[in-house]
């Protein structure tokens, strides 16, 4: 809490209508952000219920230098995954960040099931359960727009949602946050649905008075020019992450029709210069970030013959146009569009469901599943067809749309195929087919988030690979990221607080920390989740990487299977190793 | 002799040349020297491509040579 | 000469707020975005166009006209300054500023009034404000 030695954590009882709000001395020394909301996760959590069990707690969290610092834009989530089963992480920028911070609370634990379909009104000096059974259906840009006109305070609040994918419980169903930002990974909406909560807003006018003005203002100003002045993110807002589609083209790394090529055809045709020229219409930003990365891409529908046309916007980013695009194997960029589109209103996160439906592409194909399967021809390059799918994902339509919305883990059970289903450590892949340290990475990374530890950066920018490195690079990534993370720093902006500024921050806001203090907190989060996941079950030992992954080129020629299991055994090696002392330590 | 070059975009607020076109060389030229020709800071370059196979600055180019400069892929 | 605030390019607004975050940190000392002068909004959902609800600067303040105890006095160049002594917190200039760029800081008790010192148009990354000389 901004001035005091706290946490403020509100405990919301969804099943009894219920808050508490607790000071947590105890907690202040991870924190916020991942820091905050892994502990709460350990403590809370019911290792032996299901991730879904209306005991399970969802937590959101954010940090001390929220809103106030330029780019500090993120709030944390954390939760058993639905989706994997384990440890269950999202970030979100959009406006939660801003709200919660007004509002006054530093984290928000939710547990319980509500006994009919609500949604959470939260103010600084109110929390209310609202009868939300009339919205139980919409999709995301229906429901936002039910509670914006429902409740006060607009410019200043956050309204975060589920779609129908996330009431039926399809287990990569993601919480749309403020429109063109969401928790997208491993089912924090499935996690929503299951507690009957359709939605959530958030505001408040709570006084934060500034304790040092001087020292803060001067720190936030230096801090905001090194990042609108030097080009240390110029980039994100520039093109944005879409830049990525020529480059990795070019490199052998964009994954394209299931990974059976790493470089696509059309790759210009949905580029990032692509989308610039034909569908950018406008950029926004996530609150207190002076970059605005959003990339907002609008594209015309012909709704009826006689010239009847709609226009419609949504946000674009490369993960979209990977996962939905080339990975498809789609070649307008107006077409990806028409495919985001379908998986916002849905609520389901586009990397998944775009990694689902490529797999399901190539097993109908080979003929381990079939059209009364399928219901439509998914054909790579058919936008129509895929789209009548997320529609059928969303709604469970049969035995085997079900059986996909409980992702390809589920899938490869009942109908084979694991041999190109693009998993790493039980979630679908991202969009980087750079070589060894990605593929480690995301499989090893406590989320199976590409972002975990960025192994595609190592991968493009190593002059030649050593395995020792790479594990070592891998490790000590993801400690440092815990660190950015738990401060809620957006990972755009990493290159903008290094050490020195992070600290000058927190020390402007009376918060004297140590350069050592912050690497004990790496330290201490990285082996918290570690911990979590082991109660929960998680372990690497005997897993085997899909075959397709080594049979398609990557920046580096194709791997060798033998070399990434190797890498494996010696990053579990370390880190068991470090887990040990550090579980002794504690 | 000529060769055929291509430049990313990104590179564009540097003030360098971008987009496609083909340009004369003398022979014995690298690619360090052809992307100080081209106005491109070394330490923003990702990747310098030729004939769809990446290579160092220190690549003698020859006739006839496709390249293409890129920066790295970024992600969070 | 003197200067006023305007908010005449606000197409380029990425909505980030800076400007708000700004104006309550250096003038009413908070972190609270909802202390400050400036507020940015959509029109209606993020999806619309944003807008800002500034000050006009008005020659001829409504604000300080409704005010009962001239604690809001036109300042040079349009729109008023708040002498805090006089204010009563009678919220009269709240209603009277028709623009709607007058509002309640409820903790202490004052009306929050833009200075127009040009603070928030340092601080904007896209250029959407300026600062605009007046006659005074």
């Amino acid at each position: 809490m901004l001035g005091n030695d706290f946490i403020r954590v509100l405990y919301i009882d969804l099943q009894n209508r219920k808050a508490d709000i607790k000071e947590r001395k105890d907690l202040y020394r991870y924190l916020g952000g991942t820091g905050v909301a892994a502990k709460l996760l350990e403590e809370n959590m019911k290792k032996d219920l299901p991730p879904l069990h209306k005991e399970q707690p969802l937590i959101i969290s954010i940090g001390p230098l929220s809103t106030i610092f330029p780019v500090v834009t993120k709030a944390v989530a954390t939760f058993i995954s639905p989706h994997t089963g384990e440890y269950g992480e999202s970030h979100a920028g959009g406006r939660l960040a801003m709200a919660m911070r007004n509002a006054g609370y530093d984290a928000i634990v939710i547990t319980g099931r509500a006994d009919k379909p609500t949604y959470l009104s939260i103010t600084d000096r109110s929390i209310e359960f609202k009868d939300a059974r009339a919205m139980w259906g919409l999709d995301i840009e229906e429901v936002g727009r039910v509670v914006r006109e429902r409740e006060p305070g607009p410019g200043k609040r956050s309204i975060i949602r589920i779609g129908r994918a996330g009431e039926n419980l399809v287990t990569y169903s993601c919480v749309n946050v403020d429109t063109y930002r969401h928790f997208g990974r491993l089912g924090m909406g499935t996690v929503f649905g299951s507690k009957n909560l359709k939605a959530m807003i958030i505001m408040g006018e709570r006084d934060l008075p500034i304790s040092n003005l001087k020292e803060y203002f001067k720190t936030y100003q230096e801090i905001y020019k090194k990042a609108t002045q030097t080009d240390a993110m110029a980039k994100y807002h520039e093109l944005g992450t879409p830049i990525n589609i020529k480059v990795l083209n070019a490199i052998n790394s964009l994954p394209t029709k299931n990974l059976l090529q790493s470089t696509f055809e059309h790759a210009d045709d949905i580029s990032g210069e692509t989308f610039a020229e034909k569908n950018l219409i406008r950029k926004v930003s996530c609150t207190g970030c002076p970059i605005g990365c959003i990339h907002i891409g609008q594209f015309r529908r012909e709704f009826d013959k006689g010239y009847e046309y709609e226009s419609i916007a949504v946000s674009y980013d490369h993960e979209l146009i990977y996962a939905l695009g080339s990975l498809l194997g789609i070649r307008t960029s107006d077409e990806v569009l028409e495919i985001i589109e379908e998986v916002e209103l849905a609520g389901l996160d586009a990397m998944t469901t775009g990694v689902v439906l490529a797999w399901a592409t190539e097993a109908l194909q080979k003929g381990l599943i079939t059209k009364q399967d399928t219901l439509v021809d998914l054909e790579f390059g058919n936008t129509k067809e895929y789209i009548k799918a997320i529609d059928y994902i969303a709604d469970r339509a049969n035995e085997f749309y079900y059986t996909i919305g409980n992702g390809l883990n589920e899938a490869v059970k009942k109908y084979g195929g694991q041999e190109f289903a693009l998993l790493y450590g039980g979630n679908e892949m991202a969009g980087y087919h750079t070589g060894y340290a990605f593929a480690l990475g995301q499989t090893v990374g406590a989320r199976h988030s590409h972002l975990d530890n960025a192994g595609y950066s190592y991968d493009q920018t190593a002059k030649e690979l050593r395995d020792e490195e790479i594990v070592d690079y891998v490790i000590k990534e993801e400690k440092e990221r815990n660190v950015l993370t738990s401060l809620c720093i957006c990972l755009f902006a990493r290159k903008v607080y290094d050490r020195p500024t992070i600290l000058k921050a927190l020390h402007s806001i009376g918060i004297d920390w140590t350069d050592d203090d912050l690497t004990r907190l790496g330290n201490d989060i990285f082996f918290t989740k570690l911990k979590i996941k082991k109660e929960l079950g998680f372990s690497l030992e005997n897993y085997r990487f899909p075959k397709r992954v080594f049979e398609t080129p990557t920046l580096w020629g194709r791997m060798d299977e033998e070399r990434l299991n190797k890498l494996l055994k010696m990053y579990i090696e370390r880190v068991e190793k470090e887990y040990a002392d550090w579980s002794r330590g504690q | 002799m000529l060769i055929g070059v291509e430049v990313n975009d990104f590179f564009e607020k540097y003030g360098s040349k971008t987009g496609k076109f083909e340009m004369e060389v003398e022979p014995g030229f690298n690619v360090q020297k052809l992307l100080q020709r081209l106005n491109i800071p070394l330490d923003r370059i990702g990747f310098v491509i030729v004939n769809e196979k990446r290579v160092d600055f220190d690549y003698i180019l020859s006739e006839g040579d496709e390249v293409y400069i890129l920066p790295f892929a970024t992600g969070g | 000469m003197t200067k006023v605030l305007r908010a005449d390019n606000m197409n380029k607004c990425l909505g980030c707020f800076t400007c708000m975050l700004t104006c309550a940190a250096v003038n009413h000392n908070n972190h609270n975005l909802a202390k400050s002068s400036i507020k940015v909004k959509t029109r209606g959902g993020l999806q619309s166009k944003f807008a800002a609800t500034i000050c006009v600067a008005c020659k001829e303040p409504a604000c300080a006209e409704a005010c009962p105890t001239n604690a809001l006095v036109r300042r040079p160049g349009g729109g008023v300054k708040l002498i805090r002594e006089r204010c009563i917190a009678c919220e009269k200039c709240v209603s009277a500023c028709i623009v709607g760029s007058i509002h309640m800081d409820y903790d202490r008790k004052i009306p929050i009034v833009c200075k127009h010192c040009g603070a928030c148009v340092r601080m904007c990354p896209h250029n959407c404000l300026s600062m605009e000389e007046v006659m005074e």
